[in-house]
């Protein structure tokens, strides 16, 4: 190691940190095999809902104490309206969709999906639900699909 | 990336492996852990296939990937509470960059990267993004790192000294472990 003496060329040294970078923090492969798989769910027909709120994008107002972990997030296409409630600290998801009705729910997380219903009113809720990437997915009668854009909990 | 608009698998592949690392090295430039860095790319190509048909100039590719990177990465980090790291949080970092630098096999680059670790945050965000194959240009790294683009060239340049000077030191032994 003594005999090592500071690269001056700048470009070097970078491409020594890319080299070294490369190796120590590649990509991981599950990640990567991840990425090619999910190509095959995607699905072109369906009609995607917009994030339109977010609540990690509101300054919380100096002087008001935070009320918990709760996230909250709602999407909308043309008179779709999608909201979700997230707590991490229990994994309970609870949601509403607006035209109010039954609806069967398919909860899309990376690598699998489960399925829940809504009430009457247009509620629902799962538990268990990890943080990770999450898609919700509406299949109507009339054979429209509605998905949400993907968000990461 | 026309041919994988059209559904073709492979060009989707191909696509993946082009850029997967500039997408994961984005997200680690957000110090984020593994975990979170993991779902955060995730999310960035399962966005891509949501918004493929959209992307009419592939050339707009690398920054579409970059800038959505960056935006789920600082929600996440919000959102996890994580933007604020703890001292634990460093001791863990720092522990999980000397293992990984076992996986280097050429000792200078190993020695460069261990003096990589040692720099503040910014410098290693920037660093790290100028190191990505393929590269970013100019204009994606100022518009991920929200810093004016005339600023980067003096910071690129303050940054490598920062760097020279960490590796002198860990050959002249102050800094070594």
């Amino acid at each position: 190691m003594s005999e090592y003496t500071t690269p001056r060329d700048d470009d070097q040294l970078i491409a020594r940190l890319r080299k070294g970078l490369g190796e120590s923090d590649a990509a991981p492969a599950d990640v990567t095999s991840f990425a090619k798989a999910a190509f095959t769910w995607r699905d072109i027909d369906a009609e995607l809902a917009e994030l339109e709120f977010d609540s990690v994008d509101e300054e919380v107002p100096s002087g008001v104490r935070s009320t918990g972990t709760a996230r909250m997030v709602s999407f909308q296409t043309g008179q779709w309206i999608l909201d979700v409630e997230y707590d991490e600290t229990t994994g309970r998801l609870m949601g509403h969709i607006a035209p109010s009705a039954r609806y069967t729910i398919e909860l899309h997380t990376s690598g699998a999906f489960f399925t829940t219903t809504s009430d009457e009113s247009g509620r629902f809720h799962a538990d268990g639900v990890i943080p990770g990437p999450l898609s919700l997915v509406l299949r109507l009668e009339d054979g429209q699909v509605i998905k949400t854009q993907w968000i990461v909990l | 990336m026309n041919r994988a608009v059209a559904g073709d698998r492979a060009a989707w592949d191909a696509l993946v492996d082009r850029f997967g690392q500039m997408v994961w090295s984005v997200a680690r430039g957000f110090r984020l852990d593994e975990t979170t860095a993991k779902d955060v790319s995730q999310t960035v190509w399962l966005k891509l296939i949501e918004n493929i048909g959209t992307i009419k100039d592939p050339e707009r590719l690398p920054g579409w990937l970059a800038t959505t990177c960056r935006r789920e990465a600082l929600r996440v980090a919000r959102a996890r509470e994580r933007s604020v790291p703890t001292d634990f949080e460093y001791d863990i970092e720092d522990e999980t960059a000397s293992l990984d630098e076992m996986l280097i096999e050429d000792e200078e680059s190993r020695l460069v990267v261990r003096a990589f670790h040692q720099l503040d945050e910014a410098c290693r965000q920037l660093l790290r993004l100028m190191t990505v194959e393929p590269a970013l240009s100019y204009e994606e790294i100022a518009e991920v790192t929200g810093r004016p683009i005339g600023s980067l060239g003096p910071t690129r340049a303050r940054c490598l000294e920062k760097l020279k000077s960490a590796i002198a030191r860990i050959t002249s032994g102050a800094g070594g472990s």
